[in-house]
C-alpha cells in the first residue's frame, strides 16, 4: 500500500542505496534498550495505550529511517522523544474520530514534564512497581491481570466479572493510587529523584 | 493525600480507562494547569498504567522474572549485536531462570519458569522481528546483521521453538527431506522479491538419521557462532546437565535419588538415554500440557474458558505422541461443548473482537508469525507483508460463534480442579459464507475472503472455512506447521 510512501523515499527508491552498512549495532541496542521509554514517553499525552503504542510504531518508522540523523554519544532518549512528539500530534490531528480529550496547550506542558524524565529514572520505576505488585491481595493482582491482559479494556473485565463497569473501574483506580504511593514511597527510599 | 491530589487521580484514572467526560476533561486540564505537582502526578500515574500495560503485554504481570532477565541482558559487558545477546539471554534463560526457581516446589514458580521461558523467546521474537524486515531487499540493512539460525531457537524450550523466518541471506534454511526447496516464506503474487530457488540446493538431510540430523544442526550452530563471535561455553558437567534435562522435559528439577543414579552411571550414552526416557514419561506430557494451555488459552483466561478440559486435551495428544499437525488441526476444526470437547477451548478464548485474538494467536503460536500490527496496517517496509493478509486469515474463523450452554434458563457451570467455576460455552458453525470487511487507515472498507497459501476460497462455498483451513495448512508446501 502507499499510505507511507512520501516518508519513505530513501527506503522505496532502489537506487538510493546507502553506501554505509546501515545503522551500528550500537544504535541497534540504543533503540531496543529506549522503546519502553519512548512508550512511556508518549503516552500521558494520548491516554490510550493501544494508540501509544501505535505511535510508537509510527515513531520507530521515523528512528529507523532517519538514524544517520542522530549524533552518536548524544542523548538518545531526547532523540527518540522530539520525533514522537511530532508524530503524536500528527496522530492527535488525523483521529478525529477517538476522543482526544486534551487541549494543545495542556499536551505542550505534558511534553515539557516528560523531557525532564530519564531513562534511569524509568528503569528505577519498573524495579520498583514489579515489587509493589507482588505486595498486592491476591484479588487486587488478578484484577489487574484481567484488566491488562492483552486486548481488555475495563468494560471486558466488569462483563466477565458480572460487575458494574462503574465498581471496577473504582476498583483499578483504587489499585492503581495504592500502586503509585507504593512506587514513590520505594522510589524515594531508594534516594532516586 | 490532599483531597485536589485524590481528585486528580480519579480524573487521571477516568482518562486512562477512556471514560472521561467533557466537564471531567474541562476539570482535569484546569487542575494540570494550575499546579506543576498536580502534572507529576498526572504523569506519574498515566505512566504507571502504560508500565502495567507494556510488561504484560510482553509477559504478564509475572513481571518480576522478567525484569531479573532484562537485568543479565543488560548487565553483560558486550558489544555484540543486540539480537545476539537477546538470543543468549534465551540460552541463559534455561539455566539461570531454572536455577533461580529450582529451589522451590510450588507449581506457580515452576509454571512461572516454564511461561518465563516461552515469554523471554517471545521477547525475543518480538524484538527480532520489530527490528527485522521479512523482505530482503528494500528496507534497511538490519536484516543482515541478525541472521538467526533456526538451530539456535531449536535449543530453548521446545514450546516456543517457531521458526523465525528468514532471518539472512547468508545461512541456508534447513534441507527439507523429499520435498523441493523453497523459500520459507509465503510470497504475494505480485511481490518484488527475487526469484527463490525452487531445486534443492542442499544436501537433502534423512530425518530418521539420528546422528545426521544431530551433525546438521551441530553445523548451524557453529556457523551462528563463528557469524557473531562467539564463545560457546563448557559442555555441561553431568551435574548441571541432569538437572537441566529433567526442567525442560518434565518442569521439575530432578529428585537426589534420580540424580544419584544418573551420576553413577558410567555408560557413554547415558545421556541420549535418559532423554528418550524423558521424552515417554508422562510428566513431561503434562509439563508440556501446562505450558501449551497457557499458551493456547492465556494464563488469566479473559475468556472464562476450561482450562482443566484442554489441559487434558493436550495431555493425551502429547502423551499419545501425536504428529502436531494432527493436534493443530483438532485445535482449529474442534466444536462442540468446553466441557466436553478440550480442543474447543481454545478457539472459544479467543473470539471476541470479531476473532481477531484467534487470527492473531493462531499465527503466531502455528505459524510462527506476528501478525498482530497487520491487523490495522501494511508493514511500513516489508512490502509483502500487507493488512489484507491479516484479515484473508481472519476470514476463515468468520463463521464460528460461541454460546452460553443453558441449564433451564440459567447459564450452565462447571468446576475447574481449583474450585473456580467456569461457565461452560458451545462452539458451533453457521453456515453463512459472505465477505469479510475491514477498514484501512484511510477509512475505507475493503472486503476480502479467505485465503491461505495464495488459495481462495469462494464466497459461496459449502465447505465449513475451519475445514478449509486445515487442509490448507496440511498440504502447504511451505509446511509452516511442524509435521
Amino acid at each position: 500500500m502507499t499510505e507511507n510512501s512520501g516518508r519513505f523515499q530513501g527506503v522505496d527508491d532502489p537506487d538510493h542505496r546507502r553506501s554505509s552498512a546501515g545503522p551500528s549495532e550500537e544504535f541497534i541496542r540504543l533503540f531496543t534498550q529506549n522503546q519502553r521509554a519512548v512508550f512511556l514517553s508518549i503516552l500521558p499525552m494520548v491516554a490510550s495505550p493501544a494508540d501509544a503504542e501505535e505511535v510508537l510504531q509510527e515513531t520507530n518508522v521515523v528512528i529507523l529511517s532517519k538514524w544517520e540523523q542522530f549524533q552518536p554519544g548524544s542523548n538518545f532518549l531526547a532523540w527518540c522523544r522530539a520525533i514522537a512528539r511530532l508524530e503524536v500530534f500528527r496522530f492527535r490531528r488525523r483521529d478525529r474520530r477517538r476522543a482526544i480529550h486534551l487541549d494543545d496547550a495542556i499536551v505542550e506542558i505534558i511534553a515539557a514534564r516528560v523531557d525532564e524524565q530519564s531513562s534511569a529514572d524509568f528503569d528505577q520505576r519498573r524495579e520498583a512497581l514489579a515489587r509493589c505488585v507482588e505486595q498486592l491481595r491476591e484479588k487486587d493482582q488478578d484484577l489487574l491481570r484481567l484488566r491488562y491482559a492483552v486486548g481488555a479494556s475495563g468494560d471486558d473485565v466488569a462483563e466477565q466479572l458480572g460487575r458494574p463497569a462503574n465498581s471496577v473501574y473504582q476498583s483499578l483506580g483504587r489499585i492503581r493510587r495504592t500502586l503509585l504511593e507504593c512506587v514513590r514511597r520505594r522510589m524515594t527510599e531508594g534516594g532516586a529523584v | 493525600m490532599n483531597p485536589t491530589s485524590v481528585k486528580l487521580l480519579e480524573l487521571t484514572s477516568l482518562y486512562c480507562e477512556q471514560q472521561l467526560n467533557e466537564e471531567q476533561s474541562t476539570e482535569l486540564q484546569q487542575l494540570l494547569k494550575s499546579d506543576p505537582v498536580l502534572l507529576e502526578l498526572f504523569v506519574s500515574y498515566v505512566q504507571l498504567h502504560g508500565q502495567l500495560s507494556w510488561d504484560s503485554g510482553v509477559c504478564g504481570l509475572r513481571a518480576a522474572a522478567l525484569c531479573r532477565m532484562d537485568k543479565i541482558v543488560e548487565d553483560e559487558d558486550h558489544a555484540d549485536v543486540v539480537a545476539d545477546s537477546a538470543r543468549r539471554s534465551a540460552l541463559k534463560a534455561s539455566t539461570s531462570a531454572s536455577d533461580r526457581v529450582g529451589n522451590s516446589s510450588a507449581a506457580g514458580s515452576r509454571l512461572r519458569t516454564l511461561v518465563g521461558l516461552a515469554c523471554v523467546a517471545a521477547i525475543l521474537l518480538m524484538m527480532v522481528s520489530r527490528l527485522m524486515s521479512p523482505s530482503q531487499q528494500d528496507g534497511p540493512n538490519l536484516v543482515n546483521q541478525e541472521p538467526l539460525s533456526t538451530g539456535d531457537v531449536a535449543t530453548v524450550d521446545s514450546a516456543a521453538g517457531t521458526s523465525i523466518g528468514p532471518g539472512s541471506a547468508e545461512i541456508p534454511p534447513l534441507p527439507l527431506v523429499g520435498l523441493n526447496q523453497r523459500g520459507n516464506r509465503r510470497t504475494a503474487p505480485d511481490s518484488e522479491q527475487e526469484p527463490r530457488p525452487s531445486e534443492p540446493t542442499g544436501p537433502v538431510l534423512d530425518l530418521s538419521d539420528d546422528a545426521a540430523v544431530i551433525a546438521a544442526l551441530n553445523d548451524r550452530l557453529r556457523a551462528g557462532w563463528q557469524e557473531n563471535n562467539v564463545q560457546p561455553v563448557a559442555t555441561a558437567d553431568d551435574s548441571e546437565w541432569v538437572r537441566r534435562a529433567y526442567l525442560t522435559f518434565t518442569g521439575r528439577i530432578p529428585t537426589a535419588a534420580e540424580v544419584r543414579t544418573f551420576l553413577n552411571d558410567s555408560s557413554a550414552r547415558k545421556r541420549p538415554v535418559l532423554v528418550d526416557a524423558l521424552n515417554q514419561d508422562l510428566r513431561t506430557a503434562e509439563n508440556l500440557a501446562v505450558i501449551w494451555t497457557n499458551l493456547l488459552i492465556g494464563r488469566s483466561n479473559p475468556r472464562e474458558v476450561n482450562e482443566d478440559a484442554m489441559f487434558v486435551f493436550l495431555e493425551e495428544q502429547f502423551a499419545d505422541n501425536q504428529p502436531w499437525l494432527k493436534t493443530v488441526g483438532q485445535l482449529i476444526t474442534a466444536s462442540g461443548r468446553s466441557d466436553e470437547n478440550g480442543a474447543a477451548n481454545f478457539l472459544l478464548a479467543h473470539l471476541n473482537n470479531e476473532a481477531t485474538p484467534a487470527t492473531a494467536v493462531t499465527a503466531r503460536l502455528f505459524l510462527g508469525e506476528q501478525v498482530q500490527c497487520t491487523q490495522c496496517h501494511d508493514h511500513p517496509f516489508a512490502r509483502d507483508v500487507k493488512q489484507t493478509q491479516f484479515w484473508a486469515l481472519n476470514a476463515f474463523f468468520k463463521q464460528v460463534k460461541r454460546q452460553p450452554v443453558l441449564l433451564d434458563t440459567r447459564p450452565m457451570l462447571v468446576s475447574m480442579q481449583d474450585g473456580r467455576r467456569r461457565r461452560v460455552w458451545e462452539l458451533t458453525d453457521s453456515n453463512d459464507g459472505g465477505m469479510t470487511f475491514y477498514e484501512t487507515r484511510r477509512g475505507q472498507q475493503v472486503a476480502v475472503l479467505p485465503e491461505y497459501a495464495g488459495v481462495v476460497i469462494p464466497e459461496d462455498s459449502p465447505r465449513n472455512r475451519r475445514e478449509e483451513l486445515w487442509h490448507l495448512l496440511e498440504t502447504d508446501p511451505d509446511q509452516k506447521v511442524a509435521r
